[in-house]
């Protein structure tokens, strides 16, 4: 690692340590209907909407209640997501005619399978991609069915944690607030406003903004070049901030007009744990007591220092067996050494290290880098990130609720050592509340396994309809673990909501498409819905009084037992999945073996 | 939407889409939604549990 690196790492957690407190406060105040100051200008935005839809902010509703007008709300934007991309042959905003029988050379067809999966990716947060944005959709799709959904499953999710969080919050209470008034807040007040701001940061370092036709060049050789053009700045702001990551091009944030300069990719990672950030002191406000706020803050903190500097130091050691061959894996001279496959070289090393830990650590899924190309250490710690649930500050709503979830068993656990019954935030922590957790963790780990597992064997014919490659590994880039990581990597970021892809495996057919908004739908629905019904369970209860046989949730020993529960659990349930991928690799790579493209797949051909 | 409906704006719609792919859609539509629908039952399975 180099000094520069490690202070860039450290200086990015330092900002993030200092916007957390002022935005916690506000989207405090925000979702308990206190005046901001935001107010004199967005407040009759809100009463509109309210009007316009017919809406009592003042009625809130059970647990169930909240569930059922979450799922009616996913039903309706799938739909709507999934009819808009089908027909945009038809809609305006559509210069290089995608879709249509004047379709511009290397237009890409949008089939049924990559419009449901796609709906279904940018209904559930998850923003897995397997188009390519600049040859599949039209401005008019970019614009109305993704960038919109980027906004509503951000709101939704944020809805989901601060309903949560008055499950703590409140005592004898049959009602967990209003999804109608939460996604309406979480919109109005929180994301727009940053997203605006946002995209004009953007703009202002080149990232470009417009509906004009491609651009056809002439490169200095002489080659024909298509420049895509396209409303990126307002599309890259909100996929940052409410934690999506659905690049507008295929290259994602790699691409210089989504992310041209150092400070651009600085702004990406800021956005995207801001607001993850943030909620744990609107926790904090929300439950009366900051304290258990920062206690949620130092454990994420904690693992994502460590994982940012695992990945870091991992990448900068770079392939030994390249240092072997006489090529410098230090940093020297204006060189970057390590390992700079697959990186952009105006980001380097530790810009793409800490962005793949950042957008793994949350559920974004954005990428500055390839993440195939990473050293096997380097990879295994984006997909650690993303099998522990992403709560390392994770997505917007998602990372609180998933860490909460984490709070319930660390807490129950201490009880089980102790004897006692497991009590967290003046609530007694029961069967009913653990039952939940246990559901929602069980069920992303079976999604993960289980359709790897069956990935891994299924068998297609040639040329068919489900898998034209044949069977579903013929997909994958590399042979041996790399391949199978491909796949788990597939599936651990549909399930996790991430989006984030390995960029081996060749994901476009109809069985990926459709075994990946499966998982994406379990991750999403099957992790947040048990939690919705913890929340409901937690606020008809009565608050207990703290004893001295309370086990202190704000102090340092509960911050260590979070952690270890975290690591444990993640590490209990995947890691002979693990072994299999990532670990065996990287001792393979020290004994000499590296997976090329094209052999077969566990067949291992040594590359050197 | 209106284009599922209606005579003629189905025949633009089978000059665009054969037979095979609105079925296709159907299919995927089908199972978008059944399966957020089914999230339902898995609600009120966890309000018994």
């Amino acid at each position: 690692m180099t000094a520069v690196g490690i202070y860039q790492i450290l200086f990015f957690f330092v900002l993030i340590l200092a916007i957390t407190k002022p935005l916690g406060i506000f989207m405090a105040r925000v979702f308990k209907g206190e005046r901001t100051f935001l107010h004199p200008i967005l407040r009759p935005l809100e009463r509109g909407i309210y009007r316009l839809s017919g809406l009592r902010e003042d009625v809130e509703q059970s647990w169930t209640q909240y569930a059922g007008a979450l799922l009616a709300f996913t039903i309706a934007k799938f739909v709507f997501t999934y009819l808009i991309q089908r027909m945009q042959g038809w809609l305006p905003f559509n210069p290089q005619g995608f879709s249509t029988a004047h379709a511009a050379a290397g237009a890409a067809t949008l089939t049924p399978d990559s419009a449901f999966n796609t709906a279904v990716s940018f209904v559930t947060n998850t923003n897995w991609q397997s188009y390519g944005g600049e040859t599949t959709m039209s401005y008019f799709v970019q614009m109305t069915a993704l960038t919109v959904s980027n906004f509503t499953s951000a709101a939704a999710g944020i809805a989901v944690a601060i309903a949560l969080v008055r499950g703590f919050a409140r005592h004898e209470s049959k009602t967990i607030g209003n999804f109608w008034v939460d996604l309406t807040r979480s919109t109005v007040y929180i994301l727009l406003p940053i997203a605006l701001v946002g995209a004009l940061v953007f703009a202002s370092q080149g990232v470009i903004q417009n509906v004009d036709s491609y651009t056809h060049a002439a490169t200095v050789e002489g080659a024909a070049q298509v420049i895509a053009q396209g409303p990126v700045a307002s599309q890259e702001a909100i996929k940052q901030l409410g934690t999506n990551g659905g690049g507008f091009f295929n290259a994602n944030s790699a691409h210089p007009f989504e992310n041209p300069t150092p400070f651009s990719n600085v702004w990406q990672i800021v956005l995207i744990f801001m607001i993850p950030a943030g909620l744990t002191f609107t926790f904090g406000e929300m439950v009366r007591d900051r304290r258990q706020g920062w206690a949620l803050f130092a454990a994420m903190s904690v693992m994502f220092l460590a994982g940012a500097f695992v990945a870091y130091g991992s990448e900068q050691s770079g392939n030994p067996l390249l240092t072997q061959q006489g090529i410098t894996a230090s940093a020297a001279g204006g060189q970057p050494g390590g390992n700079m496959e697959g990186k952009e070289v105006r980001f380097g090393i530790a810009q793409s290290a800490l962005f793949a830990t950042v957008t793994t650590d949350a559920s974004c899924g954005a990428v500055n880098s390839m993440h195939d190309s990473y050293t096997p250490i380097g990879g295994l710690v984006p997909l650690f990130n993303i099998m522990t649930g992403e709560v390392i500050f994770g997505g917007v709503g998602a990372g609180l609720y998933g860490m909460l979830l984490y709070a319930i068993l660390a807490v129950f656990i201490a009880g089980l050592m102790v004897g006692r019954t497991p009590e967290y935030l003046g609530k007694r922590i029961e069967q009913k509340e653990v039952k939940m957790a246990m559901l929602a963790l069980i069920a992303t780990a079976f999604s993960i396994l289980v359709f790897t597992a069956i990935s891994a064997v299924i068998q297609f014919p040639q040329g068919g309809y489900w898998n034209p490659q044949g069977p579903a590994i013929a997909n994958v880039n590399n042979a041996g673990p790399h391949g199978l990581a491909e796949i788990l990597y597939a599936y651990s970021s549909g399930t996790g909501n991430n989006g984030s892809a390995f960029a081996g495996l060749s994901a476009n057919t109809p069985w990926y498409n459709l075994t990946i908004g499966l998982a994406m739908i379990i991750g999403r629905f099957l992790f947040l819905l048990p939690l919705l019904a913890a929340a409901g369970s937690l606020a008809l209860k009565k608050r207990v009084p703290v004893t001295s046989g309370t086990l202190p949730t704000h102090g340092g020993l509960f911050v260590g037992l979070l952690v270890g529960t975290v690591i444990i659990v993640g590490a209990l349930t995947f890691f002979p999945a693990l072994s299999l991928t990532p670990i065996v690799e990287h001792f393979l790579m020290h004994q000499g073996r590296l997976y090329s493209m094209a052999t077969p797949f566990l067949t291992g051909t040594p590359w050197l | 939407m209106g284009a599922y409906s209606g005579l003629r704006g189905r025949r633009i719609f089978r000059r665009r889409f054969s037979e095979a792919a609105m079925l296709l859609d159907v299919f995927y539509l089908a199972i978008g939604v059944l399966s957020v629908v089914l999230c339902w039952s898995f609600v009120k399975a966890c309000d018994r549990l």
